[in-house]
C-alpha cells in the first residue's frame, strides 16, 4: 500500500510540473510588437512617426490622386481622349458613393490619422530629451492637421459656403473596433485643424529640413487655412511670418535644356530638383521608395501615361514671355504639362511632391493684405511672383477689386497641379466653368456650393457607420 | 461352460469400459490451407471439464464418457465447431477462419477501445489495404475507402498535396483540413511551401510502415481532442514487433505511368492555320493579308503535348523486420520511393527509415520508441500553374513552332503572345525542393495497482523544407533579371507532452467502468527564410553567391502553445449497455485575452440490442444501437490573429517606419463544432453482411468572417466570430462476405451523403468571394456566375440569360446568380475481393456524383479567337460558320467574339465520375514450394491505378480539387506496377 501512495505522489509531482498555467500560453510575435509596447521610448516614436509620412506617400494621397482630383475636377486639366479609363467620374462630374477615389482617400486619410494619434496618445508619457518630445510631437500635429484638412476639403462644402454644415469626423485619439462616429461640422474641423497647427508651431522650430513638418509649414498653413475662412489678420501674420523668417527665398525659374533620363521638352530646372530655396514642406520620394508607374509625374508625362492634360483654358492665361510657359510641353497631338520632370538622375516619376512652398505663402499674404485694404504690400509680393517669371513686366498698378481678382488670377497662374484649384474655387464660390474640355458634351458648367462642390461619403463607411450621414445628392 | 462365462464377463468387462470411457482421437487442421493447428482446444459437450488441446501436429487424443454426445472443437481467430461423435473413436476436422469484423478492437482517442463498447463513429483501414498502393502519400489510400471522407488530389505531381474533408466543409476562413495524430503525437501535414509548388508533408512517411490508419467523424469520437477536432481526427498507428521468430519482409514495386486520357487536344499546324485564317478574317483582316500571315507560320508540326509527357516510372522498395520475445518487441524498417511523373522535369524520391521497440521492464513497467526519420527530394515543374509552367503552356504555344532552332538550340523566339518553349524550360530552370523529416515518440508505462496505469508519452515532429528556384537567364522568365535565383527555407516543430491515468474495474460482474483523466502539453514553433538574387554572370553557377544583386533577404517566426486537461468515462452494464462521456478544457495562445480556455465536451450511448433475452430472431448475429452528441473546436487561425500588433517596413526618407498593422481582437475565439450522430450496427448470416449505417449532424457556428468596421479606425475590417453553417447526412458501410469456401469473394462498399448549408452570415449579407456566392440557406461553394445560353444559330454570336429566361446579346445586361455547387450529392467506392488457392484478385472502384466544377482551364482554351495567336482546343474546330449551323461554339474572331468566352455557366460542367480505381492481381505460392527455399511468404502481384474513367467532364481529370475549380493543374496519372513481396 505504502508504495502506492509513494507512486502516486510521483504521478502527481509530474502532473503538476507539467501543468500548464497562462505562463506557457503567453507568445511574443516576432514579425510584429504588441501594440502596446511599440511605443515605449522616443525612438520607437519617431519610428512611428516615419510610419506617418509614410502612409502620406500613399497613392491615393499625395503620391499621386489628391493632386489630380484638385485640378482635373475644375478647368485646369482635362483627359486625353485616349486615356485608360482612369479619373473619369471626376472629370465627368459623374461620381457615386462607390466611386473608388472616395473610399480611397477616406480609407487612407483615417490610416494616416490612425498611426498619428497612437503616437501622440503616449508621447508625453515617454521619457527622454524634451526638444525630442517636442519635435515629434509637433511634427505629428502639423501632419494631423494636413490630413484633416485633406479629408474637409474634399467631402465638406467650403467653410465660407456653410460653417456649420456637416465636415469629417475628427480623430483625436485611437479608436477601438466598435467606433462609430459621426460627422463633426466643418467649423469643428476648422477649430481642429488649427489648434493642431498652433501645437506644431509652438513645438517646432524653423529649418531648412523640408521633407519633414517644421515652424514654417506650420505657419504657411495657417496661412492657408485662415485664408480658407475669409480671416485676413490671421492670415497675413502667418503668412508674412514664414516671408520675414529669412528662410525662403523665391526659387529662380531657368529652364534647362532637356538631358537624357528627364522630361520631353524643356523644364524648369528648379522644379527638377530633390528641393530648391522655396521648399517648405514636400513629401519626398526616391528611386527605391516610390510608386513606379502610379505616381503623379508619370500621370502627367507624355513617356508615362501621359492621361491628364492641361486645358487651353489654364494656358492662355500665360503671356508669351511667362517662363511659366515651360511647364507646358507638346509632343504628337496634345500638349502635356511637365510641371513634374523627375528629379535630375532619377527617373520619371520620381518628385517630391510640394505641400505647401513660399509662391503659396506671398500669395496667401497678396492676398490677405488686399483684403485688409493693404494694397501696397500686397502689390510687392504679388510683383515678386510675377516678376520672376517675366521680368519684363511692369510694376502692378490695378487696385481694389481688379487687384484682387489679378492676385486670385496669379494664384491660378502659380499653382497649377498642386492641389490648389479646386480649394479655391470652392471658397470663393465660384462656379466650375469649362471651355476646352474632353469631349465636346462633357459638363462644362458646376454651380459653387451645390450638391455636387461635396464629395460622398464612401458607401463602405455608410455601410458600417449608423452615426454617418450621407452628403445630400448621393 | 467356463468358456461361455468368462468370455462373457469378458465382454461385460470390456462392455462397462466402453459404457465409462471411449477413446476419440483425430487431427485438426485448417480449412483453407490444410495445415495442422496445434493448441485447438476440445472439450466434451456439456462437461466442459474434460478436455485436452492438440499438439504440434495438430493431433489429439481424449477419453471420454460414453454417454458423451459431442466434442466441441475451438481455437482463437477460427469458428467454433460442434461434431456430435455418433460412435466414431476418430474425428479428424478441418476448422474454418472466423469472419471477424474488420476491427474488433479500435484505435480511438488517446487508446484502444473493443470495438463493441465503442459509442462513436469510426472508420479503419488496415495495413494490408494500404500497404498495396504505389502513392507518394498515404492519405491518397484513402480515397473512395471511408464513408465520410473525402479525399482530393487537386494535381497528381508526384508529392503533391490533397485535400480532405470528413463530413463536409465546415469552416469559412479558418483551416478545414482534419487533425493527423500518428503513436499519439500530433503532426505537421499540408502545404508549407513558400513558392506556388505543392508539396505535402505527409508524403514524407512510408505508408508501409503503418498499422492502421482510423479515421473519426462523430463527436463522441473527436471530442476528447478538443479545440482542434472540428473537422475530424485521422489516427495512425505503426507496426510493432511481435514475440516470436524474427520475420523478415522484402517488398518491392516497379510500374511505369501514362496519361489517364488525351482530352484538351489541342490543334495540329494544318487545324491551326486555319482557324488563324478564319479568325482574322472574321475580324476584317483581307484574305490575301490572312493567307500571307498564315503562310509565314512555316512548315513545324510540334505537338507540344506529347513534348512535355513522358511515361512515368515508379519504383518502391521496403525491408523491414519484425521480432523480438516476452521482453522485448521491435520493428525496425528501412524504404525507398522513387516516382519520376508523367509530366518532363517531375520526380519525387524519398529514402526513410524507422525503428520500434516496446519494452517491458517488469511486468508493470513497459515503455518503448517510435522514430522514423525521412529524406525527401522533389522536382516540379517550373511555373506553377502560371504560363511559365510546362503543364500549362503545352496547350498554348502554337504547333507552328519547332522545339528546337536550325542550329540544335532551344526556340525561344515564339510569335505569340506566350513567349515559353515548354521543354526549354524544363530543361533550362530550376524548380525543386527537400524536406526533412523527423519523428520520435518516447512513452512509459506504468501499472500502479492492478487495473490502474499510469502512461507518459513524449513526441517531437520536426520538419525542414528547402525550396530551390533558378530561371535561367537564357529563358525569358530569367532573361529580364539576367538569371534569378531564389532559395527559402521551412523550419517547424510540434512538442507534445501527455500523461494519462487510466482505470478500468468490473463491479460485481455485471458494471464495468473504464475511467481516463489527461493532461496535455503542446507547443510549436515556426521559422523561415527568403532569399534572392539576380544578375548572374552565366547559367553555369546558380548559386545566391554568385549573383551580382542580392534582391531580398528576411526571415520570419511565429509559435503556438496548448494546455490542456481532459477526462474520459466509457461504462457498460452487462455488456449490453454503454454510457460515454468525454470533457476537454484547452488553452491556446491564439485566442483573445478574454477567451483563452475553452471547454468541449459529448455524451454518447450504445445498446447492444442483439444481448437482450429478448433478441433472438435467428440469422442476426450483431444488432447495435449507438448515438452521441457533443461539441469540438477548430483553432486553425493565425498565431496572434487576436492581437493589437505593430508592423515595420513603412519606411521613409531611406529611415525605418512603423505602424499599427492589426487591430486588437480580444474576443477573438476558436470555432465551435457541435456534433450529433445515430446509427446501427448490423450483421446477419453469422457476420457475413455487417452493414453500418451513420447519421450525423454537424453544425459550426462562431465561424471567423470578416466584419467590415468603421474606417475612421483606420482599419477596414476585423475577424469575428459570426457565421454558422451545417453539414448534415448519412454514411452507409457495407462488408460482406459472399462465398467463403475455396473460393472466397468478399465485397466492401460504402456511400457518403452530405448536404452543405450556410446558416448564418454577418447581418444576413451576402459574401461574394470570387467565384462563388456564400448566401444564407445556400451550400457553401455555390458558383455565382451568368447564364450562358448557347449560339446564335442566324449569326454564331453568344447568348446570355437574363434573371426573367429572355436571351440577351450582351453579357452585361446577364444577371448573376447561383447555378450550381461542387459540392457532390454522394461519394463512395466499392471493392471486390476474389481469392482463389492462393490468387487474389481486388477490384476497387470509386465514383463522386452531383459534383459541379467550374472549368477554368477551358475558357481559356476554347477562346473563340479572343486569345489571338496561341493555339486553342481541337474544338474550335465546331465553331460556327454560316447561317443555320447548330453548335455551342461561337463564330471565331480574333480578339474575341463579344466576350463569348468571359466567365459565365458556359464552364460549368457536371463532375460527376466512375473511376476504376484499382485493379491488384496477385498470386502467393503455396507454402510446399517456399518452404523448400526456406522463404516464409511468397507473393507476386500486378497493380493498376486510375485505370478506367466514366465521366461527362470535359477537362483533364474529373477529381478537382473540393471548391469545384478546374485550372491547368498536372494530371493524375495511370499506374501499372508490378511487385514481389517476400517473407523471410
Amino acid at each position: 500500500m505504502k508504495s502506492i501512495y509513494k507512486i502516486l505522489m510521483i504521478i502527481a509531482v509530474i502532473f503538476s510540473i507539467t501543468a500548464c498555467g497562462d505562463a506557457f500560453l503567453e507568445q511574443t510575435p516576432q514579425q510584429s510588437v504588441d501594440s502596446d509596447l511599440a511605443i515605449s521610448t522616443l525612438a520607437d516614436a519617431d519610428i512611428a512617426l516615419n510610419g506617418c509620412y509614410d502612409n502620406l506617400q500613399d497613392v491615393n494621397l499625395y503620391a499621386r490622386d489628391y493632386f489630380v482630383v484638385c485640378d482635373i475636377a475644375t478647368d485646369n486639366s482635362k483627359l486625353r481622349p485616349e486615356n485608360a479609363g482612369r479619373f473619369l467620374d471626376i472629370y465627368y462630374w459623374s461620381i457615386t458613393a462607390t466611386d473608388g477615389y472616395m473610399a480611397g482617400f477616406w480609407t487612407h486619410g483615417y490610416e494616416t490619422l490612425n498611426r498619428i494619434n497612437n503616437i501622440l496618445l503616449r508621447i508625453d508619457d515617454l521619457e527622454g530629451d524634451d526638444v525630442e518630445k517636442a519635435r515629434i510631437k509637433g511634427e505629428a500635429s502639423g501632419l494631423r492637421a494636413v490630413t484633416h484638412l485633406l479629408l474637409v476639403n474634399l467631402f465638406g462644402q467650403a467653410y465660407n459656403e456653410n460653417p456649420a454644415g456637416p465636415g469629417i469626423p475628427i480623430m483625436t485619439e485611437p479608436a477601438g473596433v466598435d467606433y462609430e462616429p459621426a460627422r463633426n461640422t466643418v467649423a469643428e474641423v476648422y477649430a481642429q485643424i488649427l489648434a493642431d497647427l498652433d501645437v506644431a508651431d509652438n513645438n517646432l522650430s524653423y529649418n531648412t529640413q523640408n521633407l519633414y513638418f517644421t515652424k514654417a509649414a506650420a505657419k504657411a498653413l495657417k496661412s492657408r487655412v485662415y485664408l480658407y475662412m475669409n480671416d485676413w489678420a490671421n492670415a497675413k501674420a502667418e503668412a508674412e511670418a514664414v516671408i520675414n523668417s529669412g528662410l525662403y527665398s523665391l526659387a529662380d525659374y531657368v529652364v534647362a535644356d532637356n538631358p537624357d533620363g528627364a522630361a520631353a521638352g524643356d523644364y524648369i530646372k528648379a522644379w527638377a530638383q530633390a528641393s530648391n530655396s522655396e521648399s517648405i514642406f514636400n513629401i519626398g520620394f526616391t528611386t527605391t521608395d516610390y510608386h513606379s508607374v502610379d505616381m503623379l509625374g508619370y500621370m502627367y508625362l507624355k513617356e508615362g501615361y501621359g492621361d491628364v492634360i492641361p486645358t487651353t483654358d489654364l494656358m492662355d492665361l500665360y503671356s508669351d514671355a511667362d517662363m511659366r510657359n515651360n511647364w507646358f510641353y507638346v509632343d504628337g497631338d496634345y500638349t502635356y504639362t511637365n510641371k513634374y520632370p523627375g528629379i535630375e538622375g532619377a527617373r520619371a516619376g520620381v518628385d517630391n511632391i510640394p505641400v505647401t512652398r513660399l509662391s503659396e505663402v506671398y500669395l496667401n499674404a497678396a492676398e490677405a493684405n488686399v483684403e485688409l485694404g493693404n494694397e501696397a504690400i500686397a502689390i510687392t509680393y504679388l510683383d515678386e511672383i510675377i516678376h520672376r517669371s517675366d521680368a519684363a513686366v511692369g510694376t502692378t498698378t490695378a487696385t481694389g477689386a481688379a487687384l484682387r481678382a489679378k492676385i486670385l488670377l496669379e494664384r491660378r497662374k502659380e499653382l497649377p497641379f498642386e492641389g490648389h484649384r479646386f480649394w479655391d474655387l470652392k471658397r470663393n464660390g465660384d462656379d466650375v466653368v469649362r471651355v476646352d474640355k474632353t469631349v465636346p458634351d462633357a459638363i462644362a458648367l458646376i454651380v459653387a456650393g451645390s450638391d455636387d462642390y461635396a464629395y460622398p461619403i464612401p458607401q463602405i463607411e455608410i455601410n458600417v457607420n449608423t452615426n454617418i450621414v450621407q452628403n445630400p445628392g448621393y | 461352460m467356463k468358456k461361455l462365462s468368462i468370455f462373457l464377463a469378458f465382454l461385460l468387462f470390456v462392455g462397462f469400459q466402453a459404457a465409462a470411457q471411449m477413446q476419440i482421437s483425430g487431427t485438426v487442421t485448417g480449412a483453407e490451407d490444410g495445415l495442422s493447428i496445434p493448441g485447438v482446444s476440445i472439450v466434451v459437450k456439456g462437461n466442459q471439464t474434460i478436455g485436452t488441446t492438440t499438439d504440434i501436429d495438430g493431433k489429439y487424443s481424449l477419453a471420454v464418457p460414453s454417454d458423451a454426445q459431442a466434442l466441441v472443437f475451438s481455437f482463437v481467430g477460427m469458428l467454433k465447431q460442434e461434431v456430435p461423435i455418433n460412435g466414431r473413436s476418430i474425428i479428424d476436422i478441418q476448422l474454418e477462419e472466423e469472419v471477424l469484423r474488420m476491427d474488433e478492437v479500435v484505435v480511438v482517442a488517446y487508446g484502444v477501445q473493443k470495438k463493441a463498447s465503442f459509442t462513436g463513429s469510426a472508420s479503419v483501414m488496415k495495413a494490408e489495404k494500404l500497404e498495396k498502393k504505389p502513392v507518394t502519400s498515404f492519405e491518397k489510400a484513402l480515397q473512395g475507402n471511408i464513408a465520410g471522407v473525402q479525399v482530393n488530389a487537386s494535381s497528381g505531381q508526384p508529392g503533391a498535396n490533397s485535400e480532405i474533408r470528413i463530413r463536409g466543409t465546415g469552416s469559412i476562413n479558418a483551416g478545414n483540413e482534419p487533425l493527423y495524430i500518428i503513436d499519439g503525437v500530433p503532426i505537421i501535414s499540408g502545404d508549407l511551401a513558400q513558392r506556388q509548388t505543392t508539396t505535402n508533408a505527409l508524403s514524407s512517411f512510408d505508408p508501409d510502415d503503418f498499422e492502421s490508419i482510423t479515421v473519426l467523424k462523430d463527436a463522441a469520437a473527436t471530442s476528447l481532442y478538443g479545440s482542434r477536432a472540428s473537422n475530424g481526427v485521422i489516427l495512425i498507428t505503426t507496426k510493432t514487433g511481435k514475440a516470436g521468430d524474427t520475420k523478415i519482409n522484402f517488398s518491392y514495386q516497379t510500374g511505369f505511368s501514362t496519361r489517364t486520357n488525351e482530352l484538351f487536344d489541342v490543334m495540329n499546324a494544318a487545324e491551326y492555320k486555319e482557324y488563324r485564317y478564319e479568325a482574322l478574317t472574321n475580324a476584317g483582316t483581307s484574305p490575301a493579308e490572312a493567307q500571307a500571315y498564315v503562310d509565314a507560320l512555316g512548315d513545324h508540326d510540334t505537338d507540344w503535348i506529347k513534348e512535355v509527357f513522358q511515361n512515368g516510372k515508379t519504383n518502391d522498395y521496403q525491408l523491414s523486420a519484425r521480432g523480438g520475445d516476452e521482453k522485448t518487441q521491435f520493428f525496425v524498417s528501412g524504404g525507398y520511393f522513387d516516382q519520376e511523373g508523367i509530366v518532363i522535369g517531375s520526380s519525387m524520391a524519398r529514402y526513410s527509415a524507422r525503428i520500434n521497440l516496446d519494452h517491458s521492464a517488469s511486468d508493470k513497467l513497459k515503455f518503448g520508441t517510435r522514430f522514423t526519420a525521412s529524406y525527401t527530394d522533389q522536382v516540379n515543374p517550373s511555373g506553377s500553374g502560371y504560363y511559365a509552367d510546362p503543364v500549362t503552356s503545352m496547350y498554348f504555344v502554337p504547333p507552328t513552332e519547332p522545339v528546337y532552332n536550325e542550329d540544335g538550340s532551344y526556340n525561344q523566339s515564339i510569335s505569340s503572345n506566350l513567349d515559353y518553349n515548354p521543354v526549354a524550360i524544363a530543361d533550362l530552370n530550376n524548380n525543386s525542393n527537400n524536406i526533412v523529416r523527423g519523428l520520435g515518440v518516447v512513452f512509459a508505462q506504468y501499472e500502479i495497482i492492478e487495473g490502474l496505469t499510469f502512461k507518459t508519452n513524449y513526441g517531437i515532429d520536426w520538419f525542414y523544407l528547402g525550396e530551390d528556384l533558378y530561371w535561367n537567364p537564357n529563358t525569358p522568365s530569367g532573361e529580364s533579371y539576367t538569371g534569378y535565383s531564389e532559395y527559402a527555407s521551412t523550419e517547424k516543430y510540434i512538442s507534445t507532452w501527455t500523461n494519462i491515468l487510466r482505470y478500468a474495474k468490473t463491479f460485481s460482474e455485471s458494471h464495468s467502468v473504464n475511467v481516463l483523466l489527461g493532461q496535455e502539453a503542446q507547443s510549436s514553433e515556426r521559422f523561415r527564410t527568403f532569399t534572392a538574387a539576380t544578375n548572374f554572370p552565366s547559367d553555369q553557377v546558380t548559386t545566391l553567391a554568385n549573383a551580382a544583386e542580392p534582391s531580398t533577404a528576411s526571415t520570419d517566426l511565429t509559435s503556438n502553445s496548448l494546455a490542456s486537461y481532459f477526462a474520459n468515462m466509457n461504462y457498460d452494464y452487462l455488456g449490453k449497455y454503454y454510457l460515454s462521456g468525454s470533457f476537454r478544457r484547452d488553452g491556446s495562445s491564439r485566442f483573445g485575452a478574454d477567451n483563452r480556455w475553452a471547454n468541449f465536451w459529448s455524451v454518447g450511448f450504445a445498446w447492444r440490442i442483439t444481448e437482450e433475452s429478448f433478441m433472438n430472431i435467428n440469422g442476426v448475429d450483431n444488432l447495435r444501437l449507438k448515438g452521441s452528441y457533443g461539441t469540438s473546436g477548430n483553432s486553425d487561425i493565425d498565431d496572434f490573429a487576436s492581437r493589437g500588433l505593430y508592423g515595420y517596413g513603412y519606411d521613409y526618407n531611406g529611415n525605418p517606419g512603423s505602424a499599427p498593422s492589426q487591430l486588437a481582437n480580444p474576443d477573438l475565439r476558436w470555432e465551435k463544432n457541435e456534433n450529433w450522430d445515430i446509427g446501427l450496427d448490423i450483421g446477419v448470416l453469422n457476420n457475413r453482411v455487417n452493414v453500418i449505417l451513420d447519421y450525423y449532424s454537424r453544425t459550426t457556428s462562431d465561424l471567423l468572417l470578416e466584419v467590415p468596421i468603421s474606417k475612421t479606425t483606420g482599419f477596414d475590417n476585423i475577424m469575428q466570430n459570426v457565421g454558422s453553417m451545417k453539414n448534415s447526412g448519412i454514411e452507409v458501410e457495407l462488408n460482406t462476405v459472399n462465398l467463403q469456401g475455396e473460393f472466397k469473394w468478399f465485397t466492401d462498399f460504402n456511400i457518403s451523403f452530405n448536404k452543405n448549408e450556410i446558416l448564418e452570415l454577418n447581418n444576413g449579407e451576402d459574401i461574394q468571394d470570387g467565384h462563388y456566392m456564400r448566401r444564407e440557406g445556400e451550400a457553401f461553394y455555390s458558383f455565382w456566375k451568368q447564364e450562358w445560353a448557347g449560339v446564335n444559330p442566324a449569326d454564331g454570336s453568344p447568348m446570355w440569360y437574363d434573371s426573367d429566361g429572355n436571351l440577351v446579346d450582351n453579357i452585361s445586361d446577364a444577371d448573376f446568380q447561383i447555378l450550381g455547387n461542387a459540392h457532390p450529392d454522394f461519394i463512395g467506392g466499392f471493392t471486390n475481393t476474389f481469392e482463389y488457392k492462393g490468387v487474389e484478385l481486388l477490384v476497387f472502384f470509386n465514383f463522386s456524383y452531383g459534383n459541379e466544377i467550374y472549368n477554368n482551364s477551358k475558357r481559356y482554351l476554347l477562346h473563340d479567337g479572343q486569345q489571338g495567336s496561341t493555339n486553342a482546343s481541337v474544338e474550335i474546330l465546331d465553331r460556327w460558320q454560316e447561317p443555320g449551323d447548330i453548335t455551342d461554339v461561337p463564330r471565331i474572331i480574333e480578339g474575341g467574339n463579344n466576350s463569348s468566352n468571359r466567365h459565365s455557366s458556359r464552364w460549368i460542367e457536371d463532375g460527376s465520375y466512375l473511376r476504376l480505381k484499382t485493379v491488384n492481381l496477385g498470386y502467393t505460392l503455396p507454402s510446399k514450394y517456399t518452404d523448400k527455399i526456406k522463404l516464409d511468404k511468397v507473393r507476386i502481384f500486378a497493380q493498376g491505378e486510375n485505370l478506367l474513367t466514366w465521366t461527362e467532364f470535359t477537362g483533364l481529370d474529373p477529381e478537382q480539387g473540393i471548391n469545384g475549380q478546374a485550372w491547368f493543374t498536372y494530371p493524375t496519372a495511370r499506374t501499372i506496377t508490378f511487385g514481389i513481396d517476400i517473407g523471410f
